[in-house]
């Protein structure tokens, strides 16, 4: 490995020449002349080295976490600057001297505060020295050294006639080594974009004399003579002039990306939760009450909220608030979340008091140039950012054909002149198979031009079912109208479909189809086995990997024994119906209801795709309409779809389910438990909770419960006009006699 | 509550009811009433061993179990619980001098663990000595009974305490009957055998105990083993009537509910497909009067006599129910039916590694909930075939090899056609119902796991 590439691999990738070493036309110079003019060019050259240290417990590092290998053309992970810190040795590149104290080599985006000190070193000579400049247009940074080196010799440049040759210095084997090569004269064009020599960089270029002509530091060459142009008068950036433009970024950035806090409402308490109900289904940030991420304002007080929501989050999201430097929140109201970003929109009520300015160059005119980059990051409601420059280096091929930065930390990339030219989005995933789960999208460095188009088109670019959503929506799901069981091997190999299932792992077989659902509708019976769903607009189908939760695994509920439960444990108890929320009715909803797609079955023996559409569930437990009456101590649900499946209860059957008991209450003190049904209020039928909040309103003397609990019920007698349910009053016993009477 | 009491019983007490009316109770020997009432006694208890078959555990298995009894006839008739001779399949009997007996099993009823067995080849020119059944309506509390029995296998043991509470109301250990609660030491090995009062008549059968703490036990009346005394020795059973009547007292403490109503019982609600429910009889109505009697079930201690002098009814008898309905009083004619069986059978299925059980109402109220007519997975043996498919405990058991089950008869067949053809297949699937939800498993049984 050259030395100048295990700078890059710190600092960006290479942008490498092709066919260097091919490019070899007919020399006219023998190897012993070759050698000869090499050492005559050795006094030009040095070494410049860069002693790293650790910054906020930081390990040293430029801004890529991989980079492109040369040689072999994979990625490999990069040794940070860790590295030489621990080895306890600087990170050396090339350079040349171009005056007496004056020294090019290539630029280092090592942020200033990884560095401890800069030597500049020709053979055993050494000066500390510091960095003065870098290039704009080219990979350069220039170095004023304290004192000159005695042996050294600073170049002159001239602008010779070719043919020209180039010399380069790289380490290998602990050893400086030079090289001269002929100047390739082969010409690289992409048609109607850009034509270029690829040229060997970065290196000293002279005449066959030895005249040096100018150093060449970037990777493409004009095919004209401008790239001659000596070093010193390309365009350049002081190191002072950086510094400032770092500052005025940071200033800038403090208003026009700040932090964002989103405050969602609570999750709704699920029964049995302390017992970890479930924990898979949800996402890590699903139960999420607060959170920060950086937020970008553009002019029109468009603010686009760098955090990837999933539905069932947005669907609690309450409120949106930009963080000032000063600590103070402004509203922000939600616009929508991409489809196909992992962020989101809000809009500012007034027009905002600072914003990005969007730079209009493409990403590709961008690469090697000089560039401003800002880390932002949110810890909790501290805003960290970092700035430090930064060049691009190749560009890839990405999703949808954009092009990416081929790596790199996520962060905000902007131009020498502080315009946004890209920021870290990711692109989103809308649903996933429960293997991909938790591969994370890596946040993409996307062009800012590719964001104006998504927000100048917002309508037409925004998940329509990815929303906040009211407390009595917020719960919705979509259905497929079946309940499934996870396919096991065993099984895939039964039911003969091991070869379309991956042996088992992927595939649910179906239990029951619950009547007029989509599933029914499609005619798909118990015995179907679904595999997959094919969406339009999705490359890869989604894969239907379901598991057994607790509740599949647990022996029957214990009916029986819900009289011993203390009232600590009523809301520990687990629900003794499936949930409605499944790993298969999240992906639905994930895809946003009124996606069409193709759900794949195997039945008997058949694969079959059944067109469907993604439609909401009909209410189910978690999102019933509840009534809490305090004077009675419970909450009461509708009885829902799946509700009245397990226990058997047609659909004009009266009840509505207890959800909650408050311990202590009079219903409490009554024995009534959580899950049993209460079927009549004061003799009368109560069908959902509106009835049952029309029979207990006023202020009844008492209320009449008849309480069921699977097929058995009683009677429970509520006196309400006394303070506490312990006093209740209790009638005189007017049989004489009858409890004192002798027994049979 | 009922299972672990009633095991760890396994043991009888017997007790000796103190006589209260002694007019000149000062002067009487205390030492001398405690032996003679125990000498009435004593001789009768018997120590019983039986062999067991149990499912529990996924497989049969022969388990020996030990309780009590008490001779009530000199031609070798005695009682002991339903508990201690359940399922047995060999009866041992020691008895006080030493002789041993094989029994039978003359009759038995589970709700109210009671059983009645008889000694074989009992010599007719040498009566055996018995004890007499007393009237354990008699007793208060605070009278002195005395436990016998073999406590922790401790045969010719006797124990002295005082009636504790004489109607203790269990609700989840009988329908039928009240119990008897004392202090005298009562301890598993005692099921069966008898509470006397200081009369030395048996007043009880101690069939429970406090498991943790206490100084309780639990018996049952004599005054209901009298009543259905006569039915066990006839017909081997309590051939008790079932009305489908869920019924709730006036006045619950516990429960802090109160009618107002000063008589009648209140009907908490009916079974469904039962007589009660044809009969027309609604959930809330309060019964006052059932074939000619009152019905009063103001505490919840009055609700086992009405439960059993309904479940005492003749079956397919109409009689006359008179209750109130919102106010008004009216009159059904109720039909009740036989019970029927309490528990169903069981099935040992060998290599498959579980132990099926036929869904009863009475028994298994949760599953039947599920499905009427069916069969469950009782037991899993560990390790074997089924645990390692994932079945479990009160899996339903629907369909095997995807041929419907139903009852135990159907399973036997499948389970015999499919283990002889083992060595070609040796995968079956199960459809099953848990938790109301079905489920397939495949059931691979090919390995042996019972192979030494």
């Amino acid at each position: 490995m050259r030395g100048l590439h295990i700078v890059r691999g710190l600092v960006l990738i290479m942008a490498m020449a092709a066919g260097v070493a091919a490019a070899a036309p007919e020399s006219a110079m023998s190897p012993t002349e070759q050698a000869k003019l090499l050492e005559s060019l050795a006094p030009h050259a040095v070494v410049v080295e860069y002693t790293l240290k650790y910054d906020s417990g930081e390990a040293p590092r430029g801004g890529v976490s991989r980079y492109l290998c040369p040689n072999c053309g994979n990625y490999h992970t990069t040794e940070t600057g860790a590295r030489y810190v621990e080895q306890e040795r600087p990170l050396e590149s090339g350079g040349f001297l171009v005056g007496p104290t004056t020294v090019i080599a290539p630029d280092v985006t090592i942020e200033s505060r990884f560095i401890a000190a800069i030597h500049v070193r020709q053979g055993e000579h050494k000066s500390p020295a510091k960095i003065t400049g870098h290039g704009v247009g080219q990979d350069m940074c220039v170095l004023e050294i304290q004192r000159p080196l005695p042996k050294a010799k600073p170049l002159t440049f001239t602008a010779a006639a070719g043919p020209y040759l180039a010399m380069q210095v790289q380490e290998g084997n602990g050893m400086w080594t030079h090289t001269l090569t002929p100047l390739p004269q082969s010409v690289s064009l992409s048609p109607g974009v850009r034509r270029y020599i690829a040229a060997p960089n970065p290196s000293l270029i002279v005449d066959k004399t030895g005249k040096p002509v100018t150093l060449w530091m970037a990777a493409e060459m004009p095919l004209d003579d401008t790239w001659k142009t000596p070093p010193l008068e390309r365009e350049m950036l002081t190191a002072e002039s950086l510094t400032g433009r770092l500052k005025n970024l940071a200033d800038a950035t403090a208003t026009s990306i700040p932090l964002v806090r989103m405050n969602f409402r609570s999750p709704r308490a699920k029964p049995g939760d302390s017992f970890g109900r479930d924990f898979g289904d949800d996402d890590e940030e699903g139960s999420q009450t607060e959170r920060f991420a950086p937020a970008v304002v553009f002019e029109d007080g468009k603010v686009l909220v760098l955090a990837s929501l999933k539905p069932a989050q947005t669907a609690r999201l309450d409120r949106i608030s930009l963080i000032g430097v000063d600590g103070s929140a402004r509203q922000a109201k939600f616009v929508g979340t991409l489809r196909d970003y992992g962020a989101f929109v809000a809009q500012l009520a007034s027009a905002p008091t600072s914003a990005v300015n969007p730079s209009a160059t493409p990403l590709l005119e961008l690469r090697g140039r000089l560039l401003l980059r800002a880390e932002i990051k949110a810890a909790g409601e501290e805003r960290i950012a970092r700035f430090g420059h930064t060049r691009l280096g190749a560009l890839s091929t990405g999703w949808r054909g954009n092009l990416y930065p081929e790596a790199g930390d996520p962060a905000f990339l902007f131009d020498a002149e502080g315009r946004l030219a890209a920021l870290p989005v990711a692109a989103r995933k809308r649903a996933a198979s429960a293997d991909d789960r938790w591969d994370q999208p890596q946040p993409l460095i996307t062009a800012v031009s590719q964001l104006k188009a998504v927000l100048a088109n917002l309508p037409g670019e925004v998940d329509a079912t990815n929303v906040p959503l009211s407390e009595e929506e917020e719960s919705r799901i979509a259905w497929m109208g079946a309940e499934f069981q996870p396919l096991d091997r065993e099984l895939a190999r039964a039911n003969k479909v091991a070869d379309q299932t991956q042996d088992g792992r992927i595939g649910a077989l179906v239990t029951y189809v619950y009547p007029d659902s989509p599933a029914a509708k499609a005619g798909i019976e118990p015995g179907a086995i679904l595999l997959r769903l094919h969406v339009a607009g999705m490359p890869k189908p989604l894969e239907v990997q379901m598991r057994d939760d607790a509740f599949d695994m647990r022996q029957a509920f214990p009916w029986d024994r819900l009289d011993e439960v203390p009232e600590v444990y009523f809301d520990r108890i687990p629900q003794p119906w499936p949930p409605a929320e499944t790993s298969l009715n999240r992906m639905l909803t994930d895809l946003g209801f009124g996606t069409e797609y193709a759900a794949e079955f195997a039945i008997n023996g058949a694969t079959v795709r059944k067109p469907m559409t993604v439609v909401q569930s009909p209410t189910h437990y978690d999102g019933a309409p509840r009534y809490k009456s305090g004077p009675i101590g419970v909450t009461v649900r509708d009885l829902t779809y799946e509700v009245r499946r397990h226990l058997q209860k047609a659909a004009n059957d009266p009840g509505v389910v207890i959800a909650k008991v408050e311990p202590g209450s009079r219903a409490s003190v009554a024995g009534v438990k959580p899950f049993e049904l209460i079927t009549h209020v004061n003799d009368q039928p109560v069908r959902d909770v509106k009835e049952f909040e029309k029979a207990v309103a006023g202020a009844p003397a008492e209320v009449r419960l008849s309480v069921s609990r699977m097929h058995r019920a009683r009677q429970v007698r509520l006196t309400m006009d006394k303070d506490l349910p312990g006093k209740a009053a209790q009638p005189a016993p007017k049989t004489d006699g009858v409890e004192d009477a002798p027994r049979p | 509550m009922r299972q672990v009491w009633a095991t760890l019983l396994t043991a009888c007490m017997v007790g000796s009811a103190a006589s209260a009316e002694t007019p000149a109770l000062e002067r009487l020997d205390f030492r001398q009433v405690v032996r003679e009432s125990k000498n009435r006694v004593f001789p009768a208890v018997v120590f019983l061993k039986c062999l067991r078959d149990t499912h529990e555990a996924g497989k049969r298995v022969s388990a020996e179990i030990a309780g009590s009894g008490v001779l009530i006839s000199a031609d070798g008739e005695l009682l002991t619980n339903w508990h201690v001779v359940d399922k047995a399949t060999d009866v041992r009997c020691l008895l006080y001098d030493g002789r041993t007996y094989t029994a039978d099993v003359l009759g038995a009823d589970k709700d109210l663990d009671l059983a009645l067995v008889k000694l074989r080849g009992v010599d007719a020119k040498k009566p055996l000595p018995f004890a007499k059944l007393g009237e354990s309506g008699s007793l208060t509390e605070g009278d002195f009974v005395m436990a016998m029995g073999a406590p922790w296998g401790m045969s010719r043991s006797v124990s002295i305490g005082i009636v504790s509470c004489a109607s203790r109301y269990l609700p989840s250990n009988s329908e039928y009957t009240l119990w008897i609660q004392t202090d005298a030491s009562i301890s598993p090995g005692n099921s069966g055998g008898p509470l006397i009062n200081t009369d030395g008549r048996i007043i009880g059968i101690n069939t429970l105990g406090a498991t943790l703490g206490g100084d309780m036990g639990f018996a049952l009346p004599s005054d209901v083993i009298t009543q259905v005394l006569g039915q066990l020795r006839q017909s081997g059973r309590v051939g008790w009537a079932w009305t489908g009547l869920r019924l709730q007292p006036l006045r619950d403490f516990d429960r802090n509910t109160f009618f107002d109503a000063d008589s009648g019982v209140i009907v908490a609600s009916t079974d469904p497909e039962s007589p009660a429910r044809r009969a027309g009889i609604q959930q809330r109505d309060r019964l006052i009067r059932l074939a000619g009697k009152s019905v009063n079930g103001v505490t919840a201690e009055d609700l086992p006599e009405i439960r059993r002098f309904i479940g005492l009814l003749p079956v397919n008898e109409a009689v006359k129910v008179e209750l109130v309905r919102d106010g008004k009083a009216m009159t059904v004619e109720l039909t009740p039916r036989e019970k029927g069986r309490v528990e169903g059978d069981e099935l040992d299925c060998p290599r498959w590694d579980f132990t099926l059980k036929a869904i009863n109402e009475f028994d298994n109220p949760n599953l039947f909930f599920f499905r009427k007519q069916g069969v469950f997975i009782f037991g899993v043996k560990h390790p074997g075939n089924a645990g390692t498919a994932g079945l479990m405990n009160n899996d339903i058991v629907t369909h095997i090899d995807g041929r419907p089950v139903a009852t135990l008869d159907e399973a036997r067949k499948l389970h015999a056609e499919l283990t002889s053809k083992a060595a070609e297949k040796s995968r079956v699937m199960m459809t099953i119902l848990r938790n109301g939800s079905m489920r397939q498993v495949i059931l691979d049984f090919s390995r042996d796991y019972e192979r030494d």
